[in-house]
């Protein structure tokens, strides 16, 4: 019983971070329409900020990098924005030419990080180390606060797009663009924005599993497939839907891993993506649009 | 208020809009007239900035404003209600009027005109909380109407309000927009007839395969 409790609680840890990388592929598609092929190396790229600033060469505290690290990654991905994303926009077929280019991007950013840090592994000490426990139930300190912080996050994303009058911006142009520019919403101001808000996220989250999954050039292609897996299960463009996939897929992870063994969560992911899209070929909550 | 000078507006090499002239005067509802596929959306879509015209002047409050944002115009009320309204369906009917607030220059008068938004639909306030995709036609037409004051015209350019309407809700919505002209709005309206519109309007130009002429006075009104 205790065991499965265990497995609850490291789901719903490692559920979080999921969410937090699954939230902003999900927020750009659904703003607007993009699928960030480059999302798992700007989860690395936020790893190796943190790493250059706490480790490699500035010994800053943790917090104050975060603190640089946040502007740094939303520039980034403004810049993306601009200089990859919107010059395509206003050719044909731009759907599949960004796909394209953001894959491309992807390459570009691995291959640079391997340039500057070299191809082994780097690590970020945890900023907490030790476990908690609870009754019978023990868990690493350091995944109970990687749950708080993550869900912490989802939850300001959730607040800003429900409660503020930008965040309603956002959800105007991802439901009618046409609609939200004849209310004088800046469409590209948004687009910008939200990508760069995505790669905060992406960044965050590579810099939060940083302690336990380290740091490399191209490990952001596995947060990415899952991110992936997440996104189109919960509805492509549905934060909430990414919130719930995140948790399911997360449990059911840790079970699947504590019973038949690690290389088998892919495999159970797909199958149960393939049952849901079977059911319902829109993802949990996806509602509009195809 | 409005001067629109000799525009000419291109789908592609489709020549849609041939040398369009009109002008509004302050306070003035005036009425475009035409035929589907004529060029009577093009003509508003132009002049609120939302397609460019490729040749001719477009003046609002004495200024050019041809090339400008719709948000820009929009700041300096020059307000557009779609034909298809538009509405944002996953969100409620408050938001919707809310974003009608968006510019900071609406959401300086957003209380006051959303109070006005519900004293002139009282079914909108009744509402407020539901989504607008579970709204009817004669309502989300209401909401659609009520975002475009939000934004706090001085010029509201109005698309078809009766598309999709039935002729008892036209005659309502069509009164409520003329009562709105009556404290002070100018309304540059777009329509498919002219029928129901009689006696509400000042002016009247006919459009056909984008030429636009002024047709003679409506009875009753002043030229």
């Amino acid at each position: 019983m205790s065991q499965t409790i265990e497995i609850l609680i490291g789901g719903l840890s490692q559920g979080a971070v999921y969410c937090l990388i699954a939230v902003g592929l999900s927020l750009v598609y659904g703003a607007s329409r993009i699928l960030n092929f480059a999302h798992g190396s700007l989860y690395s790229l936020g790893g190796y900020i943190a790493w250059a600033l706490v480790v490699g060469y500035f010994n800053l505290p943790l917090w104050l990098a975060v603190v640089i690290a946040i502007p740094l990654l939303f520039a980034t991905g403004v810049g993306i924005e601009r200089l990859v994303i919107r010059p395509l926009r206003s050719w044909g077929n731009w759907r599949i030419n960004t796909i394209m280019a953001t894959l491309g991007l992807a390459f570009i950013i691995e291959n640079t990080l391997q340039l500057v840090f070299g191809p082994g592994t780097k690590s970020i000490p945890a900023f907490i180390e030790g476990t908690v426990t609870l009754g019978t139930i023990t868990i690493s300190s350091y995944k109970l606060w990687m749950f708080v912080i993550s869900l912490a996050l989802v939850g300001a994303l959730e607040f800003f797009l429900a409660r503020t009058r930008y965040g309603q911006a956002v959800r105007a142009v991802s439901q009618d663009i046409q609609g939200a520019k004849q209310v004088g919403v800046d469409v590209n101001q948004v687009f910008a924005f939200t990508f760069g808000l995505s790669v905060v996220l992406a960044g965050l989250a590579g810099i939060l599993l940083a302690p336990i999954f380290l740091i490399s050039p191209v490990g952001g292609w596995g947060p990415f497939l899952k991110a992936f897996v997440i996104v189109v299960l919960g509805g492509l463009g549905s934060t909430k839907g990414a919130f719930v996939a995140a948790f399911v897929l997360a449990i059911l992870e840790g079970f699947v891993i504590f019973y038949i063994g690690p290389n088998w969560v892919m495999p159970a992911w797909l199958l149960v993506l393939i049952v849901v899209l079977a059911v319902r070929p829109k993802g949990l909550f996806g509602v509009w649009e195809s | 208020m409005l001067e629109v000078e000799r525009i000419n507006v291109f789908y592609g090499d489709f020549h849609v809009l041939h040398d369009v002239s009109l002008s509004v005067a302050e306070g003035e509802m005036v009425a475009v007239i035409g035929a589907n596929g004529h060029g009577k959306s093009t003509l508003l879509k132009t002049i609120c900035g939302l397609m460019p015209a490729r040749s001719g002047a477009i003046a609002f409050r004495g200024r050019e404003i041809a090339g400008r944002s719709p948000p820009a115009l929009i700041g300096e009320g020059l307000v557009y209600v779609a034909e298809d309204r538009r509405l944002f369906p996953d969100m409620t009917v408050l938001e919707n009027l809310q974003l009608g607030a968006f510019r900071p220059e609406a959401r300086r008068h957003e209380k006051r005109n959303l109070e006005r938004v519900f004293e002139l639909y009282p079914r909108l306030a009744e509402r407020r909380g539901q989504l607008c995709r579970t709204l009817s036609g004669g309502e989300s037409q209401m909401v659609a109407l009520g975002r475009g004051l939000m934004s706090n015209p001085t010029l509201l350019a109005i698309d078809e309000p009766s598309l999709g309407l039935a002729p008892n809700l036209t005659a309502q919505m069509l009164e409520t927009i003329a009562t709105l002209n009556e404290d002070g709005l100018t309304i540059l309206i777009v329509e498919q007839s002219i029928a129901q519109l009689e006696g509400l309007i000042d002016r009247t130009f006919a459009i056909e395969e984008g030429v636009l002429r002024e047709s003679a006075p409506v009875d009753g009104s002043p030229a």
